[in-house]
């Protein structure tokens, strides 16, 4: 077995370990994948596989490996990204695509149980139908299309992949929107009480 | 779309947990988060980059699930090296 250093040494060199020094990062890859992923999206996965497409990745920017954590930990960054990308593709290639519609503006209409009817309580019903005007009137569409296919249990990798968009722009379309939401709610004179309390409500009444 | 009285639960755990404090995007996680996971493994006091990718996968669904998964697959080697 070789030691972290001697791992990437041989590797990065092309000495005449490296090989056997690939062998070893495969096998500890496999070992990592085989654990980590299981059960992940409910998805099938083949660890030889993932491992490969990681080590591919590894090899090509092992320049980019700073030293500021060990080698194997490093790789397996890599691989559990590589792994866990190709489980969202495939959970993802069997959902429904009705949250990326644009012929409805991104509409999303929150239930008549929060804009109405929340049992007997005013305040949480008044919050529901603000919370409904700061969707309809403070975000964006394309907000709109990303927060209800998150909700609609896309993974941001998702729905980059379907708006033709990187992780990055999702990311922040989604932090954005969340955040002129949170903000809304309290520029309209409420208590940070009220407010939590309402977040944080569990909508019981059907 | 009308949403479900889940997604609206979950909507408003997003708008409430929502914060300004991540100054990352998932890439500068990504580029840190070896490192991030042998900080916190070790229990090493955080340094301000580790904070930023700490504050990061706590706004950070997709992030997180593969830090999570990250240390299990840590969790696993080291155990197999014993
Ligand atoms: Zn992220």
């Amino acid at each position: 077995m070789l030691s972290d250093s001697e791992l990437y040494e041989a590797i990065r060199s092309g000495s005449t370990l490296r090989d056997a020094a690939i062998s070893q990062l495969r096998a500890m890859l496999v070992r990592g994948l085989s654990k980590s992923l299981t059960g992940r999206y409910r998805q099938p996965f083949n660890a030889d596989d993932i491992a490969q497409e990681a080590l591919l990745k590894i090899l090509a920017s092992i320049e980019q490996f700073s030293g500021k954590s060990k080698f194997v930990t490093w790789s397996m960054t890599i691989a559990i990204r590589v792994g866990i990308g190709d489980l969202r593709r495939k959970y993802h290639a069997d959902q429904s695509l009705d949250s990326f519609r644009t012929d409805d503006h991104g509409r999303m209409e929150l239930p008549t149980a929060t804009i109405l009817s929340e049992g007997n309580d005013f305040t949480n019903r008044e919050f529901g139908q603000l919370l409904q005007k700061l969707i309809d009137c403070e975000l964006t569409e394309k907000q709109r299309i990303v927060v209800r296919s998150f909700l609609s249990d896309y993974s941001t990798d998702g729905i980059a992949h379907a708006m033709g968009l990187n992780r990055n722009a999702i990311y922040k379309l989604l932090h954005d929107a969340r955040m002129k939401l949170k903000i809304g709610l309290e520029s309209h004179g409420y208590g940070p009480d009220d407010i939590a309390s309402f977040l944080a409500s569990g909508e019981s009444i059907k | 779309m009308k949403l479900t009285i889940e997604q609206t639960t979950e909507l408003k755990s997003l708008i409430r947990s929502v914060t300004d404090k991540d100054t990352l995007e998932c890439d500068g996680c990504f580029d840190l988060m070896s490192e991030y996971a042998e900080a916190m493994r070790s229990g090493k006091q955080l340094g301000s980059a580790m904070l930023a990718v700490k504050a990061h996968i706590e706004q950070c669904r997709c992030c997180r699930y593969e830090y999570e998964a990250l240390l299990v697959a840590l969790e696993e080697l080291e155990t197999n090296s014993q």
